[in-house]
């Protein structure tokens, strides 16, 4: 009886463990939404298109890349830290990269780096004909927590057709709004023009 | 039980007395009270039950459903955590003892924790990576091993550490994270060695003993740093232990389908020693210089010490109950190639060595095969030459005739045996 007993304590303990664990997670992404400065992330469109990966959409954006001094000081797939910063347009961009907590600022986010930067600008043929040269090791290129946008199903290869090919339409402006505090980030609307990720896939759909 | 309703057609005849039938059918009774798992299809299909309901719920949920309010999924992600727990409680307290019903609840609390998360995550665009969620989920799930006594949530547990073992050697910014994975295995051991020593017939141990060689054969490559080229001491050694604990598995029964210590220990060491077969991995051993300071606390040598040392105690264990003249040669490669290692270090006859040592394990695999009249044990023997002739066919220094020469002799060596074999069974017989 005592062990039962034991035993029953022992599992509310580990219950209200696991009901505090998403309790918390929940709690810090509405203090974020609430105490995080918003930044707009203008989305670059990806020419090689499969952005869709099951219920996640992989956002390229074009505040990714940090210019180097050199690449001695970096180690490719780092983990760093990125300081973001407003454009003259309201856009988020790059401010600063360090491989140390920055302390004069909160709107920052841990990213990975990676030093092979793949530089679009170059022409196929150069591609070929040195591998070497396709990469730029002058950037970190920066992955962010933020880049995979959880997104709801698109098990229709239609519907999966279709985003695939706005989110590549050039002539769309694609942004996503994420509120960041010291590592803590919320990702909210992806917009693309002015119309939000959901009203457009309800859109699709209908 | 077919003997207990013949009790009393035996007891008529006076084939056995009053007393006798009575005591038999005490016996029996005493033996099916005496094992909990009574009815092990009920156990096998509630957990499968359980399992089969835990992945619906998170197909379910991580469907079609983004029209609903934050708050509604909310309290959905909530209620797929609740449910389960006050199962959980209910078992606890009203089933008590009962293993069909504590292991499907626990396995279905397992999989609702997982979903959980996953759902909050997806609700509030929370993203992470796939270590941390896998670590937080492993971490929440794990008492339930011993609260619930839940060898269905141990099995599943060992997978889950093995998925986070991936995850994080693909996460290299944080590479200490690997180090956790070893204290996490250990967690559900002592519970393990309880339940081999307590009902070492529990189908659920039973798929332990082939869960656990096959994670830690998957997963002892994470500990490779800086002295990669050491390793094979430790797979020879990991490998022996499986070989020794197989063994004391197999004092109860000698059932392949039942050890699968013995299994991947045997086709472990054959598979190592085919490797280090090839001059090729020998290259960086010849060539590397060691600084004495940053090799003896390299997590390879660690491993290397630890594991010499339990592969020693087991062994030395095995000579308490056996003559060394009665130990199979899988018992002590990783002794026997401690020497050939270090000979490795100066020359490069350690290849000529293990090529030799393969050749001869082989042929006294075909000579016990013979002598205990087992196919198995005979072919299992020229399967390894067999191997042997193939990785040798590789080297480019053989010439063609030569490489065909070895694999026609492999061929008539497979086909005399085995006739030879035949016959001999056949004379026996008539």
């Amino acid at each position: 009886m005592k062990l039962k007993i034991v035993l029953i304590v022992a599992f509310a303990i580990v219950a209200m463990a696991q009901l505090l664990v998403p309790t918390l997670m929940i709690s810090r992404q509405v203090d974020i939404a609430m105490t995080g400065n918003e930044f707009k992330f203008k989305v670059r469109h990806n020419g090689r298109g499969a952005t869709i990966r099951g219920n996640f959409i992989w956002l390229q954006f074009e505040a990714d890349k940090f210019k180097i001094e050199d690449k001695k000081d970096w180690e490719n797939s780092q983990s760093v830290f990125v300081t973001f910063d407003k454009d003259s347009l309201g856009f988020a961009k790059v401010k600063e990269v360090t491989k140390e907590k920055p302390q004069n600022s909160n709107d920052w986010v841990k990213a990975k780096a990676l030093l092979n930067v793949r530089d679009s600008t170059r022409n196929k043929s150069a591609r070929f004909r040195s591998f070497t040269n396709y990469v730029d090791y002058s950037y970190l290129q920066l992955n962010y927590p933020f880049n995979n946008y959880i997104i709801e199903d698109t098990s229709s290869k239609d519907l999966g057709r279709n985003i695939n090919k706005a989110m590549n339409d050039t002539l769309r402006s694609i942004t996503l709004t994420v509120k960041i505090r010291e590592n803590q980030f919320l990702a909210g609307d992806l917009k693309l023009d002015s119309v939000s990720f959901k009203d457009f896939v309800k859109g699709l759909k209908q | 039980m077919n003997i207990l309703k013949d009790l009393n057609e035996l007891e008529r005849a006076n084939v056995i007395s009053v007393e006798m039938a009575q005591q038999i059918s005490d016996y029996y009774q005493k033996k099916r009270s005496a094992t909990p798992t009574g009815n092990r299809q009920l156990l096998i299909f509630g957990i499968l039950g359980a399992l089969l309901v835990g992945i619906g719920l998170m197909f379910i949920i991580a469907n079609q459903w983004e029209q609903l309010p934050i708050a509604v999924k909310t309290t959905c992600a909530f209620l797929v955590l609740i449910v389960p727990q006050l199962l959980c409680v209910f078992v606890l307290i009203k089933q008590e003892g009962k293993v069909v019903w504590l292991e499907s609840t626990a396995l279905l609390l397992f999989f609702a924790v997982g979903a959980n998360i996953s759902l909050v995550s997806q609700i509030y665009h929370i993203n992470g990576e796939a270590s941390s969620f896998l670590l937080t989920w492993i971490l929440l799930t794990a008492p339930l091993i011993y609260i619930l006594n839940s060898s269905a949530v141990s099995l599943a547990y060992f997978i889950g550490i093995m998925s986070y073992s991936f995850a994080v050697k693909v996460n290299v910014s944080a590479p200490w994270n690997e180090y956790i994975y070893w204290i996490l295995f250990v967690l559900p051991l002592p519970r393990y060695l309880q339940l081999f020593k307590k009902s070492p017939n529990n189908p659920l141990l039973i798929l332990h003993h082939w869960a656990i060689p096959y994670i830690l054969t998957t997963t002892i490559a994470n500990l490779i740093h800086h002295y990669g080229e050491l390793m094979p001491l430790v797979f020879f050694a990991m490998f022996g232990i499986f070989y020794l604990i197989g063994n004391r598995i197999a004092v109860g029964n000698g059932s392949l389908i039942r050890n699968g210590y013995r299994v991947f220990g045997f086709a472990g060491t054959i598979v190592t020693l085919l490797v280090m077969s090839f001059r090729v991995t020998w290259k960086k051993l010849f060539t590397n210089h060691y600084e004495l300071s940053t090799l003896f606390g390299s997590p390879e040598f660690i491993a290397i010490v630890v594991l010499l040392t339990l592969a020693a105690i087991l062994l030395y264990r095995e000579t308490l109950s056996r003559t060394l003249a009665d130990l199979k040669i899988m018992e002590v490669t990783w002794l026997l190639f401690l020497p050939i290692f270090m000979l490795g270090l100066y020359t490069s006859l350690s290849v000529i060595l293990v090529n030799l040592y393969v050749f001869v394990a082989a042929v006294l695999m075909i000579r016990e095969g013979t002598k205990q009249n087992h196919l198995g044990v005979l072919n299992s023997g020229l399967l390894i030459i067999t191997l042997l002739t193939v990785c040798r066919s590789f080297d480019s220094d053989l010439t063609f005739v030569v490489k065909g020469t070895l694999f026609v002799l492999v061929g008539i060596g497979f086909f005399v045996t085995n006739w030879l074999m035949l016959k001999k069974r056949k004379e026996h017989e008539a």
